[in-house]
């Protein structure tokens, strides 16, 4: 009994490391080179890549350099060795596929080396780990696709917006129409039973419109009322005409016109909190703020979403060197001059304080009137900060001697008609 | 009746006239002398393609400039007056260049609480957004690379250049890195370097 109770385990023990060996060879043919243990450290090879290799490689995203994973299975070990060590070298001396590479990945050469080959085969084996993982632990994949998604969120909810306003009017015209009907059918039915029994319009009292105001009305002089509504008419509009005037010719508040390519402000100024003057590099020294050259853009998008449509027009106008034809929202008509840099600069006025909000808008839209009342209120109000300012060196020791505290920047000339009309 | 229907008309018709004349959208509103908003000077952001800003010579037509822009890009390899220190020999791209060009420059700017403060500016302005403001690499967007694309200034490799190497990566770009030479200006850039300096020793 005991025999065979022992001879039982061992054919059990053999039939369970068949079966061990049996799935491990499955799943290492599923996972082609996955599992075999790899002699070299991949540990090392990935402090090494990390250190030396990620500024041009990634393992599953061509960057300047192409992606590596699978690069053992391309390559033999012994070309790769010495490629890595003295790339340049190897295409000066006319190696096939060294010179293949060059060519295809825009000539940029890669620098050379002075790795030991063991040091070699540790990067090799990493390399080899993390093609096994497979892309999906990429950090790239599903930061890219966050962005995406919030901007396409952006849009719906724009889409979203005018349909209901659509929704809403439709509706209101219903209820307009539907109620002059009713209102209609009423006063039809009121006749009806006027015509049936005639003694209930008797029965109704007279109206105040009929025993008070259309006597009223038909004693007054014709003359004299029509002078009176006319004057009425005349006063309401000329108001009205007024404000439009005073508000709306030649102001383009609210003017939020569809840019050549849908760039948001919110996402690069607000989500990735990029600085006004990374794009806008001239505002701080020139009249205009300036409007970045597209190799600004292609500083981040020779890599970020590269197949979204809005991107490829950017790549389209970086490659044929074709401008972008923003089209302006802030318009100073000619008569007045503005001048970024002495706001920024000198007055360190915060961009947000003419341009609202721009952080929070996915679509830019003109936030002030730019009217003159409104650059005259902010000259009246903004006092000028003359001390930790050495523009103001003069200024500051002239006011010291009169005994003035703080002045604004009307008192210092401001509201100067030829400070801003010459 | 007649008289209710000329009202309605009159009212939707104001009601569009006056509504259409509000700026809003994709409408800038009524100008009062669009000449003033579009202007007949040549301003540096508008783009004049029309033929009305052509010029005509000797039979052919010329637009003022081929691609409608008012700024023009400088004549290949002149400088502009009082920009000499734009001018600068070392090609872009290339791993001996970059060394040379840290043997052979060095700082011209002493090292001063005002130049350290200013290439704090620049360097928050364009550099941050990438390698953080600590320069670990570790800026918003610079998260969002692929992990080690943006390097520390920890790391031997960044602490190892020169000056001089330094000022080429500024200008040129490296890597997957965009030139900020037309970014910021020579002196700006030294700045820069000199506050990169400052953020690898703390």
């Amino acid at each position: 009994m005991i025999q065979m109770n022992k001879r039982y385990r061992l054919e059990m023990f053999k039939n369970a490391i068949r079966k061990m060996v049996g799935t491990t060879l499955t799943v290492g043919l599923l996972i082609s080179n996955a599992v075999p243990a790899f002699a070299q450290d991949a540990a090392n090879g990935k402090n090494l890549f990390e250190g030396n290799c990620t500024s041009c490689h990634g393992v599953h995203e061509k960057l300047i350099g192409p992606a590596l994973s699978g690069v053992s299975d391309r390559r033999e070990e012994a070309w790769l060795l010495k490629w890595i060590n003295n790339s340049q070298g190897m295409i000066k001396a006319g190696d096939p596929i060294a010179v293949k590479l060059f060519n295809d990945n825009g000539k940029q050469s890669m620098n050379s080396f002075n790795f030991s080959d063991a040091e070699l085969k540790d990067i090799l084996a990493y390399i080899k780990e993390e093609t096994a993982k497979g892309p999906a632990t990429a950090s790239a994949a599903p930061a890219g696709g966050e962005v995406s998604s919030m901007s396409v969120a952006n849009n719906t909810q724009g889409m979203d917006n005018d349909q209901t306003m659509m929704i809403l009017g439709v509706l209101a015209v219903i209820l307009v129409l539907s109620s002059i009907l009713l209102w209609r059918i009423n006063g039809v039915l009121q006749k009806l039973i006027w015509a049936k029994f005639p003694e209930k319009k008797e029965e109704e009292e007279p109206s105040w419109y009929n025993t008070k105001f259309i006597p009223w009305v038909r004693g007054l002089n014709p003359t004299i009322a029509i002078m009176v509504i006319v004057t009425g008419f005349g006063l309401a509009f000329g108001g009205w005409f007024f404000k439009y005037a005073n508000t709306e010719i030649g102001v383009q508040q609210g003017y939020a016109p569809t840019q050549p390519i849908n760039f948001s402000h919110e996402l690069h100024a607000g989500q990735m909190k990029i600085d006004c003057q990374y794009c806008h590099s001239t505002a701080d020294v020139s009249k205009q703020a300036s409007v970045p050259p597209v190799s600004t853009c292609m500083n981040c998008h020779n890599f970020f979403k590269q197949d979204s449509p809005e991107i490829q027009k950017l790549k389209t106008a970086y490659e044929t060197k074709q401008p972008i034809k923003w089209v302006r929202i802030h318009n100073l008509p000619d008569h007045a001059y503005f001048n970024h840099s002495q706001h920024v600069s000198v007055g360190k006025v915060e961009c947000q304080t003419c341009h609202g909000p721009i952080e929070t808008m996915a679509k830019v839209s003109q936030h002030a009137s730019l009217q003159m009342g409104w650059c005259v209120n902010c000259h009246r109000e903004s006092k000028v900060d003359v001390e930790n300012n050495d523009y103001y060196e003069q200024l500051h020791a002239d006011l010291k001697e009169r005994g003035k505290r703080s002045i604004s920047v009307a008192h210092n000339g401001g509201l100067e008609c030829g400070k801003c009309h010459y | 009746m007649k008289s209710l229907k000329l009202i309605y008309v009159a009212a939707f018709s104001a009601t569009a006239l006056f509504s259409a004349c509000v700026s809003e959208g994709e409408d800038p509103g009524v100008e009062y002398a669009p000449d003033m908003y579009v202007s007949k000077g040549y301003e540096p952001y508008s783009q004049v393609a029309d033929q009305e800003r052509s010029i005509t010579f000797q039979g052919e037509t010329y637009l003022i400039n081929k691609d409608g822009k008012t700024m023009r890009e400088p004549v290949e390899g002149t400088i502009a007056r009082g920009k000499l220190d734009f001018i600068f020999n070392y090609a872009p791209g290339d791993v001996d260049e970059k060394e040379r060009a840290g043997r052979e420059l060095s700082n011209p700017l002493p090292l001063t609480q005002a130049n350290l403060e200013a290439g704090r500016r620049h360097y928050n302005i364009n550099c941050a957004p990438c390698h953080g403001d600590k320069g670990l690499g570790d800026g918003l967007v610079g998260q969002k690379y692929p992990k080690g694309l943006v390097p520390s200034y920890t790391t031997d490799r960044i602490h190892n250049l020169k000056d001089g190497s330094l000022y080429y990566v500024v200008t040129h770009g490296w890597n997957m890195m965009g030139a900020y030479g037309k970014m910021i200006n020579p002196t700006e850039r030294w700045q820069v370097v000199h506050y990169i300096n400052y953020l690898e020793q703390n």
